[in-house]
């Protein structure tokens, strides 16, 4: 697809507005802070409106560009050194309130393997079923829900049971 | 998210991991993204993004990268196609080797008037004509159709220099560089395929570092030879595919059964495993008559050019410190746009400075990262985030290097 087509730029805008809050919701839950879940779902979209090849499920695709953009911005910041004096504090309490539920959500999510943390997220947090994150993960579906079952069992054991 | 039935317990655990904070996205990203896309549109025919500067040493990549790629190698898996071959490369060598002039045309994966060593297999082709008249000194000329040019017709009245300019016929900026020490490496290889042939022939000697193929097909013989990328990409793998040295390779060399002679020349990138021709020579011609004044019929006295003298002060404050602290000072002064500090900076990016200054003057830098190598590049890469003056993000890769007389870092690439 060619970026300078209005009818892509029409495609894109689509897509803008049917998944955009459910891309940066999990993106937000998975990287923690606004400005780099923009980052990873603007790049995504971005990916997704140049791509010359066709796409069978872009919903799919786009999560998977999301989810793996993720993983690079949380490697990235363990690199990146912020420039204190240039970010700007935030002013809104409800960001800082997201930021401690996204921390607290991740305490949980630390005890589990990766594989089960992020099925749980993409179910729970960006709101996809198990058919679409298996699409997503390119995984089957009963290995999709027996790694949420196995992830749930596993905080169950350890805050309930 | 579809309601499910879950147990008790269960659905009290995914409560617990449920976000009792919603967040949704800033009110201005969907307009980000769609100006981000129209203008990626827009920016189709514009100059791309260079990875490092107009690198003339190491050169065109064309051929001249090639010598880099098989002079170090990996396994070679079959000896006998390796003797085969080493037997085709010496045959095509002697004869050549006598040669006066050279006269090569070729196809490259890249933009006209982007530097002349900048390669991508996702662009089209563009036409290149290298001619050499064998000498001392070689002079030579390099020429993008109606892109940029290099151009080396030995010292007259005006001085010694190398000339390099853009917008080929019509191109009325330039640079001007002292020769010395100019042709090495990869672009004395450049100038001279003969160069190229002994030293496959010598990797095929070595028996090691390369994987051949020979066809027949009874008026021509095609050696293919694969090899991988060289350099380091433990720290990070953004150089790979960005010029032969830096890809996984194909060569494809065909000689004309009756003489011996090199006829055509590819190369193939591999990316995902595919190949993909970037390089591709159309004729070579030995011996053709050629006058320096037939190396180009550009009138150089239409071009203003500008004397490239990248051995910088010691005093500088980007010498003797390290890539990380250079890369902050130049981000700061890309805020206020400090022409002290960028003259020197950004010396490589010559004419295209007025037009940076107009997208970078007023940045915030968000952070910079830690400095890091790849590839065979000799300096190192700064990932850093900016919010350029009219708000966009931008996250760039710069790429520094300080491998001259005074260790200053001067940017390379990467706006």
């Amino acid at each position: 697809m060619k970026l300078n087509s209005n009818n892509n730029i029409e495609q894109l805008a689509e897509w803008i507005d049917e998944w955009q809050e459910q891309l940066f919701r999990y993106a937000f839950y998975r990287v923690g802070n606004r400005s780099d879940a923009e980052d990873v779902v603007q790049d995504a979209l971005l990916k997704i409106a140049s791509t010359t090849t066709p796409i069978s499920n872009p919903k799919a695709y786009l999560f998977r560009i999301v989810a793996n953009g993720c993983v690079d911005s949380l490697r990235q910041k363990s690199l990146l050194q912020p420039l204190q004096e240039r970010i700007p504090a935030t002013s809104y309490s409800e960001e800082m309130e997201a930021q401690e539920e996204f921390k607290r959500i991740e305490r949980l999510l630390s005890r589990l393997p990766e594989q089960q943390s992020e099925v749980i997220r993409l179910h729970i947090h960006a709101g996809l079923k198990f058919t679409e994150i298996a699409e997503t993960l390119e995984q089957p579906v009963t290995t999709i829900k027996s790694r949420f079952a196995s992830g749930i069992e596993k905080l169950k054991q350890q805050f309930i049971n | 998210m579809k309601k499910q039935e879950y147990s008790t317990s269960d659905e009290q655990i995914i409560q617990m991991l449920t976000p009792k904070v919603e967040v949704t996205p800033s009110a201005d990203l969907r307009e980000r993204i769609l100006n981000a896309a129209q203008a990626a549109g827009q920016q189709t025919s514009a100059p791309q993004k260079r990875h490092t500067r107009p690198r003339i040493s190491y050169w065109l990549g064309a051929i001249g990268s090639v010598a880099a790629v098989v002079a170090v190698a990996i396994t070679m898996t079959l000896n006998t196609p390796a003797y085969a071959a080493r037997k085709y490369f010496s045959n095509a060598l002697i004869a050549v080797q006598d040669a006066k002039t050279m006269v090569m045309k070729l196809k490259v994966r890249t933009e006209s008037d982007e530097p002349i060593d900048y390669i991508n297999p996702s662009l089209g082709f563009t036409p290149a004509t290298v001619k050499v008249i064998y000498g001392e000194p070689m002079l030579w000329c390099i020429e993008k159709e109606n892109g940029r040019t290099l151009l080396y017709k030995g010292a007259d009245k005006a001085g010694d220099y190398v000339y390099q300019w853009i917008g080929g016929k019509d191109g009325n900026m330039g640079w001007k560089q002292n020769p010395e020490g100019y042709v090495n490496g990869d672009l004395a290889i450049m100038l001279d395929p003969r160069l190229l042939l002994n030293a496959e022939s010598r990797l095929a000697e070595d028996r090691k570092g390369t994987k051949y193929e020979i066809l027949d097909n009874g008026e021509l013989v095609i050696v293919r030879a694969s090899t991988t990328a060289q350099g380091n990409y433990s720290q990070s793998d953004y150089m790979m595919n960005t010029s032969l040295a830096e890809a996984n390779t194909i060569r494809v060399y065909s000689f004309a059964k009756r003489t011996g002679e090199l006829v055509q020349m590819r190369i193939d990138f591999v990316v995902d495993d595919k190949p993909i021709t970037v390089i591709e020579t159309q004729s070579i011609a030995y011996d053709e008559p050629l006058t320096p004044n037939d190396l180009s019929n550009k009138d150089l006295s239409t071009i203003s050019f500008q004397q490239l003298d990248i051995a910088k002060s010691a005093s500088s404050p980007l010498a003797g410190i390290t890539a990380d602290e250079a890369a902050k000072i130049i981000l700061q002064a890309m805020k206020s746009w400090d022409k002290e500090i960028l003259g020197t900076a950004m010396a490589y990016y010559g004419d295209y400075i007025p037009k940076l200054e107009s997208i970078y003057k007023g940045l915030e830098v968000k952070s910079i990262g830690k400095s890091f190598s790849s590839g065979l590049y000799p300096g190192k890469f700064v990932k850093c985030k900016v919010i350029l003056a009219d708000g966009r993000k931008e996250t760039l890769t710069l790429a520094l290097r300080n491998d001259n007389k005074n260790k200053v870092w001067l940017l390379d690439g990467g706006l």
